[in-house]
């Protein structure tokens, strides 16, 4: 039996997606021409905005398709900073997001911006006062994930968006690529003004995404050309991945709401199930999605333990797959800021949960991380 | 239009039936070399071999040829008639296609050499006759016959003259499978394959021999190993690799041996079951990447304590080499890009914090005491898998 838990890296397809695909090769138009076939294409973009819309639980505001999450990300940081660059040089952000924001901001402090990275708690939650604090008149853009890609934690993002109305000088984007399609209305329950999606982790093929605008925020572009998606991303659209998104989106919308209180019970008892493997240490941040959990393993190497599980048929991850560059793991730099000591750090594994898991998936996992945990432990004892 | 390379090869010292031996392996791993490019053909001729093919295929095919062991250089050249105009023709292509220095004027000279005695004039007076129809026709060209830019070469043959400028070196060595084969052990890192190339420049026929410890290394780390092995085939022609599923050997000394010893039994289990292959496959020596001192395991009370679990010869031909010397080589030969992508091998796990750097023999043996030495070996040999790597696969990649 093969236990996919690595949904937070990527998904399978779901069945609704694999449909639309096959519908899709025959509608092969460009938006862009003017005739029968070009309009065809347009409607189906249209559709899939709307079903994002709803998905995000916003009635109104722009939908940009993009390459991606990190591409979402980019355009939303340096579309914002360039566009408003006049009302200030500082940027608020976490110490815990993705390297798709972690970067750009790096890349504008190397232009001359402040950016002020807040810190984490230890189990791996940001309190919302600890991000106001950081944001002064100055302040331009304040940038936090939804839900954390390693540890889960669920940042409050509706508490930080509530506030900074007061300021509406400074622009709230979200990074919601692990709580889209699983946290239901994620946008419009954020308060955000940008919110950027993936389309791979909910059921979508890799290679789309979007991002959010809220009504009158205005952009400057990252890409420039012929200016499809209102300008802001140039470039001949992904007919094929923007339908998918959309149909997975409505996945999302009709399910979401039901699937998160179903897989809370189950997380919580997987987290249980854990608990009771003796050297097993749980990363449950005091808010966290049920999507993901985190854990170490002190003494094994978190990428022997991935080989380990897969050779039973069970996938899972070392921290983000994103660092796994090339296939070999890199110490996780959200574990190492909440002040996990380096056995933890070394030893720690994602399990991260998508639309295909079951009760039963989960039970067969932890049986096998039972059984290759004692083996593990047993052969390499602790001191390695 | 239709071009000649010629193809020579060294190991002079050989003679009678080693030498016709040698030639005609030597021939038949050119022709090997030469499948990808249709019509190629390849032909001995007096002392040489003599290469016909259509022009675009000059180049592939001697980057090609330069690794063909053996072969200790090449050349294009022009095959003219024997009359001395179309010496003076070819001599003067051979000039305006050469590349030439900045900011000074090019400088030449030719170098006759007239196996074929009947020719009326003898060597001086055609390179005169050349060289002063050159000076002629490309007015901006000296003569220089002590460190000229350009040499003409012009070799008069019985039938007809050979014409080039250009000498490229070749790899040298014995021709592939002119030494019978051994087996290579190979994990990824950076010297085992240099061990095997050398092996292979001296006509070995490479049977790698990996230990693979899943899930301790990863199945990318296997992958690295097999790109390692497409490589050397590459050179060699022909690779086979042995993966042998290491992980209850590893498991089992964990268990039952000191930790201090751990590397040193590891080794000699991988020698054991390397030389039970080599029986198997009736491998005539072992080879290894070890060199003296590198790592504190490699010291000569190491490899006697190591080696005294097999028979066959182990050869070790990076024993005289520098670090930089074997990263050198592993970049020339290809290797080294593939060799640090960052996997674990086996030897990189079960690493104990004190290893015995000068262990004896006895102590060993002692060490081994409670380990199923025979059934370890007897279940690895029968899991291990083999896979042939052949030479066309890495040119079609």
């Amino acid at each position: 039996m093969e236990v996919y838990l690595d949904n937070a890296a990527t998904t399978p397809l779901l069945p609704e997606v694999e449909r639309i695909i096959q519908e899709m090769f025959s509608v092969y138009g460009n938006p862009s021409s003017l005739h029968r076939k070009g309009l065809e294409a347009e409607r189906r973009i249209e559709a899939a905005r709307k079903q994002v819309l709803r998905a995000l639980g916003v009635r109104d505001g722009q939908v940009v398709f993009t390459g991606g999450g990190t591409e979402a990300n980019n355009l939303a940081i340096f579309g914002a900073t360039r566009r408003h660059g006049g009302r200030g040089r500082h940027v608020v952000t976490t110490q815990v997001e993705h390297p798709s924001v972690l970067e750009p901001f790096r890349a504008l402090e190397r232009e001359g911006w402040r950016v002020t990275y807040v810190a984490p708690d230890a189990d791996g939650w940001v309190p919302a006062e600890r991000v106001l604090e950081a944001v002064t008149d100055d302040t331009v853009l304040v940038s936090v994930m939804h839900v954390n890609n390693e540890t889960g934690a669920v940042l409050p993002v509706a508490e930080i968006g509530q506030a900074l109305r007061q300021r509406p000088k400074t622009i709230f984007h979200v990074d919601g690529i692990q709580a889209f399609g699983k946290i239901p209305s994620a946008a419009s329950l954020a308060q955000a003004d940008m919110y950027s999606v993936s389309g791979h982790k909910i059921g979508a093929p890799k290679g789309i995404g979007a991002l959010y605008i809220r009504p009158g925020l205005v952009l400057d572009p990252v890409l420039f050309g012929g200016g499809q998606e209102g300008g802001l991303r140039s470039g001949t659209e992904n007919t094929l991945g923007i339908a998918a998104l959309g149909a997975a989106a409505s996945h999302a919308s009709e399910r979401a709401a039901e699937r998160y209180q179903q897989m809370s019970a189950w997380s919580e008892q997987f987290c249980e199930a854990l608990r009771t493997i003796p050297q097993c240490r749980v990363h449950r941040p005091r808010e966290a999605s049920p999507y993901i959990v985190s854990a170490s393993f002190p003494g094994l190497r978190g990428e022997v333990l991935v080989h380990a599980l897969e050779a039973e048929g069970v996938y899972v991850s070392t921290g983000s797959a994103c660092s796994s560059r090339g296939g070999h793991a890199k110490a996780s730099h959200v574990l190492e800021v909440m002040g996990l000591d380096a056995a933890e750090v070394t030893g720690a594994i994602r399990f991260s949960f998508g639309w295909h898991t079951d009760e039963a998936a989960m039970n067969r996992a932890i049986e096998v991380i039972r059984r290759q945990v004692a083996w593990l432990y047993d052969t390499v004892g602790t001191g390695v | 239009m239709v071009q000649h390379i010629v193809a020579r090869y060294g190991e002079m010292s050989l003679k009678g039936k080693n030498r016709s031996d040698f030639e005609r392996l030597l021939l038949r791993n050119i022709r090997a070399a030469l499948r990808p490019w249709q019509g190629a053909k390849a032909e001995r001729i007096a002392g040489r071999v003599l290469i016909t093919l259509e022009d675009e295929q000059v180049e592939p095919v001697l980057e090609r040829l330069r690794r063909v062991f053996g072969l200790t250089s090449l050349s294009p050249v022009e095959v003219v008639n024997l009359d001395l105009d179309a010496f003076r023709s070819a001599a003067i292509r051979v000039l305006q296609s050469s590349e030439t220095p900045t900011g000074r004027p090019p400088t030449f000279k030719v170098e006759v050499k007239r196996t074929n005695k009947r020719f009326p004039l003898n060597s001086p007076q055609v390179a005169d006759e050349v060289g002063g129809a050159c000076l002629r026709a490309l007015p901006q060209w000296r003569v220089d016959v002590h460190h000229p830019d350009v040499t003409v070469y012009i070799h008069i043959r019985d039938e007809e003259a050979h014409v080039y400028g250009r000498v490229v070196p070749g790899v040298g060595g014995m021709p592939a499978h002119s030494a019978g084969r051994a087996g290579l052990l190979l994990s990824g890192g950076i010297d085992s394959p240099v061990a095997g190339w050398l092996g292979m420049k001296r006509g070995v026929t490479l049977e790698a021999i990996h230990f693979h410890s899943f899930p301790f290394t990863s199945e990318r780390a296997l992958e690295k190993v097999e790109t390692l092995a497409q490589i050397l085939a590459g050179w060699g022609g022909r690779v086979t690799l042995h993966t042998v599923h290491f992980t209850d050997v590893q498991t089992a000394i964990r268990k039952h041996c000191p930790a201090p010893l751990y590397i040193t039994i590891m080794r000699r289990m991988m020698l054991r079951i390397a030389d039970r292959i080599a029986r198997q496959r009736g491998l005539l020596a072992l080879m290894t990447g070890e060199s003296l001192g590198q790592v504190a395991s490699q010291t000569l009370e190491s490899m006697r304590t190591i080696n005294a679990v097999t028979n066959l010869p182990v050869l070790r031909p990076l024993v005289g080499m520098d670090k930089v010397e074997i990263i050198r080589m592993a970049r020339e030969i290809g290797t080294y890009d593939t060799s640090i992508l960052p996997y674990e091998d086996c030897c990189t796990i079960f690493v104990p914090p004190n290893p015995r750097t000068k262990p004896s023999l006895e102590e060993a043996e002692a060490a081994e005491e409670p380990l199923p030495v025979d059934a370890l070996v007897e279940d690895a040999v029968a899991r291990t898998t083999m896979k042939t790597f052949h030479a066309e696969d890495s040119i079609a990649d």
